[in-house]
């Protein structure tokens, strides 16, 4: 830890479903270091600082991204694959959040070289745990490689 | 008549005993002569003694010619003279005159004088009448006929020599008795054949004796060469003779027993040669019959055959490979007929630089392995199960079939099994998001109402309501796409001026409210569709167009048909937002949504999609980019054009 507040890029189409994440890592006191993008060829611009996040002061390289599958534009895994098989950006955790549990997902995500995968809950109060434990693994215990 | 040496050797030797008694018979013939002889010799007596009764007949006429003595004396003397002679113990004369008159009779003297011209014989023979006839015409003669003896009354045969006085017309005779002649000849006669009867029964023995000795093995031979003749060699004749015949016997049984022993051996040959023949008859009916059901296995089999020959290089490399044989079923599958194909080369037939399959099928030729493989073969565009198998070095058998058709299904099926995967991942994602959300607010909803803040209750509820909203249309949405090509009414004519009318009806509050230009070239367009569809469709499309129209300041939406080679492309076209050409992929995707501002569920292109297919019709999209408008083609079978109408603009502008 370098002290640095860790950046998050969450990406998640359905606003509801962002809101409610949002909400949940707020609790954890780190939503201010999250960027909300909603589909999948919104996440590489940002990632690749292409488009609107042309500017790498303004769109800083996250260090953890947390995914959904399920996206417009670009396919949630498509993602995945592209920052996998970036040289520089393979490096960044990328945790996958979906409503899918389906077996073909998590196989191709694990080949994709995904880091976590975990499925939404249907249980509010098992979400809002599973967010807080996220949050508690992610931000607070996980050591970050220097994205530099 | 057969010759000697044919004869039966019982023949033969009864013909030998018969020759033995020939001697005897010939001396009862000289017997028989004898007893002629003794005839003759009583008839010379007998005419001998009547001449010298005529002497004295002649000396009585003689002194009555000279009238020595009267007529009367003469007479009285002749019968005096006659009736005293008596010969041969009791023999006698007789004297008539030719009137029947009698002039001496020694046998009864007192007789003479009268007449016994009627006299007769006990057998009815006027005896007197006939000595006159004999008499009169021969002179003299003699007479056969039955006559008692003198003391007797029973007639007895007898023999009378009759001479007749020409002059004095008396005739004298005397007879015989011939019984005692008879009786004689009888017992002489009873003697000699005695005496052949005894010959006889002595040379009948003795042939009967040699014929036993000499036929009975002769025949037991025979009977043991016919059995043996008739296939019995079991049956050897028990003779032990010391003669040529037993010697004969022995041979005849050492020769069966060769035979025997021949014939066995013969047999035991003749069983294995027989069972060898059935053997190989049945192989060869079992061959017949085999090549009979191969080759109407070959004729009527579904799957093509093709029999081929390998052509070798100089190296003894395979380059190439000959057909030589094919079935009707190749001839189908190919299209290529018998005369065409047969005996020509696999380039030559199939077109190609190089043998089709040269390295597969060679192998095979080559180490008679056999091989299958399925493939997908050019030139003929078609799919195929190719078995290889080789009957013997540098042949090949192919038997092939094709599966085009299945391959076509399995990859329909294929292509369905993905689309359902896709479809039910989808619709559990999408289905899920919305509960997760009702969930998640419902678990807010709480601690805001605990916190007593009113603004965040609100808001929460805002969110589930639209939750639910959203999966009540969703579910909606999913009910009527399922519903495509499973509960429709049957396919009828309609325009489609109409079916657009109808659409642009719906439409018309979002057309004026966005301003939108609306121009549609739809008449004389028939299409063959279910209409409900078909307006579903459109206005899937229209208000696709409608709400991607982005910040056009002219915003137009175009409706038409373009006619291409007979066949009618339907077309809607705007000058809207236009399609990334990077998410083409994902237009009719079912849930796609390329603009998260824009309202809806992502079912409505996947819903066209649908419709389109349920008219076995096509459905694309062309976009020059973002910002440059998008046009969605349809084409639907069956589609016609009445009548060349001229685009009418409809324009709905406030």
């Amino acid at each position: 830890m370098t002290g640095e507040p860790l950046k998050i890029l969450y990406v998640e189409d359905d606003p509801t479903h962002a809101e409610i994440s949002l909400r949940n890592l707020r609790k954890a006191r780190i939503s201010n270091t999250i960027t909300h993008v909603s589909d999948g060829q919104q996440a590489l611009d940002y990632l690749f600082h292409e488009g609107e996040f042309s500017d790498p002061v303004k769109s800083p390289t996250p260090n953890l991204i947390l995914l959904d599958l399920r996206l417009p534009k670009v396919d949630g895994l498509e993602v995945l694959a592209r920052v996998k098989n970036d040289e520089k950006l393979q490096k960044i955790p990328i945790v996958v959040l979906t409503t899918s549990a389906a077996e073909a997902d998590i196989l191709k995500a694990y080949s994709y070289k995904v880091n976590s995968y975990l499925v939404k809950p249907l249980d509010f109060n098992i979400f809002s745990q599973l967010l807080e434990s996220f949050g508690f693994y992610w931000l607070a215990w996980n050591t970050y490689p220097d994205m530099e | 008549m057969k010759k000697f040496s044919d004869w039966k050797i019982s023949t033969k030797l009864i013909a030998l005993t018969l020759a033995a008694l020939v001697p005897i018979i010939l001396t009862l013939k000289g017997f028989a002569d004898t007893e002629d002889q003794f005839f003759e010799d009583k008839k010379r007596e007998v005419k001998s003694v009547v001449d010298v009764g005529y002497t004295i007949l002649e000396q009585c006429y003689l002194k009555m010619e000279s009238g020595e003595l009267s007529s009367e004396e003469a007479e009285k003397r002749l019968a005096d003279d006659l009736n005293a002679i008596r010969y041969s113990g009791r023999e006698y004369f007789f004297a008539y005159d030719l009137n029947g008159y009698t002039k001496a009779l020694g046998s009864k003297p007192e007789l003479v004088g009268t007449n016994r011209f009627n006299l007769k014989d006990p057998t009815g023979t006027l005896i007197l009448q006939d000595m006159i006839r004999l008499v009169k015409t021969q002179r003299e003669g003699f007479l056969y006929y039955h006559y008692p003896k003198l003391g007797e009354t029973d007639p007895k045969p007898k023999i009378s020599y009759l001479k007749l006085h020409p002059e004095w017309k008396i005739f004298i005779g005397s007879g015989v008795y011939m019984d005692d002649v008879e009786a004689k000849l009888a017992s002489y006669r009873i003697h000699v054949l005695i005496i052949i009867l005894i010959a006889s029964v002595i040379a009948f023995t003795i042939g009967y004796v040699v014929l036993r000795y000499i036929l009975r093995p002769v025949t037991a031979l025979k009977a043991a060469a016919e059995k043996a003749t008739a296939g019995d060699y079991s049956c050897v004749t028990n003779i032990s003779s010391g003669d040529e015949i037993g010697a004969l016997s022995a041979a005849f049984n050492t020769m069966l027993h060769t035979i025997k022993h021949h014939i066995l051996e013969l047999e035991t040959y003749n069983q294995k040669q027989s069972r060898l023949i059935t053997e190989l008859q049945e192989t060869e009916a079992l061959r017949t019959e085999s090549e009979e059901r191969f080759s109407t296995l070959f004729e009527n089999m579904t799957e093509g055959v093709a029999l081929h020959e390998v052509i070798y290089n100089e190296k003894g490399e395979y380059i190439n490979y000959r057909i030589l044989d094919i079935n009707p079923a190749y001839q189908k599958h190919t299209g290529l007929e018998r005369e065409y194909a047969v005996n020509k080369l696999a380039t030559e037939v199939y077109g190609t630089p190089t043998p089709p399959y040269l390295n597969e099928f060679c192998t095979v030729g080559n180490t008679r392995v056999p091989y299958r493989f399925e493939t997908y073969f050019p030139p003929m565009k078609r799919h195929f199960n190719i078995s290889v198998i080789s009957p013997k070095r540098g042949y090949f058998a192919t038997v092939f079939e094709d599966i085009t058709d299945r391959i076509q299904r399995e990859e329909e099926l294929k292509q369905k099994n993905e689309d359902l995967t896709r479809f039910i991942y989808t619709v559990s994602h999408d289905l899920k998001s919305p509960l997760v959300t009702i969930k998640a607010f419902a678990g807010y909803l709480e601690e805001d109402i605990e916190a007593g803040d009113k603004e965040r209750t609100e808001k929460d509820l805002g969110y589930i309501v639209n939750a639910a909203d959203k999966m009540g249309t969703l579910l909606d949405e999913l009910l009527e796409l399922s519903r495509i090509g499973r509960k429709d009414p049957p396919k009828k004519e309609a325009p489609l001026t109409q079916i657009v009318d109808e659409v642009l009806e719906l439409l018309a509050g979002q057309i004026k409210g966005n301003k939108i230009n609306v121009v549609k070239q739809t008449e004389g367009v028939i299409l063959w569709c279910e209409q409900q569809r078909m307006m579903q469709l459109f206005q899937n499309l229209i208000d696709n167009a409608i709400k991607y129209m982005g910040n056009q300041p002219e915003p137009r939406i175009e409706i038409g048909y373009q006619n291409n080679n007979q066949s009618i492309t339907l077309f809607v076209k705007d000058n809207g937002k236009g399609i990334d050409p990077r998410y083409a992929h994902k237009v009719f995707g079912l849930f796609e949504k390329l603009d998260q501002s824009a309202g809806g569920t992502g079912i409505g292109l996947a819903l066209v999609k649908r419709i389109v297919e349920m008219h076995n019709g096509s459905v694309w999209f062309e976009s020059e980019g973002e910002g440059k408008g998008t046009t969605f083609f349809i084409t639907l079978a069956e589609t016609k054009l009445v009548t060349d109408a001229q685009p009418e603009t409809r324009k709905e502008s406030s």
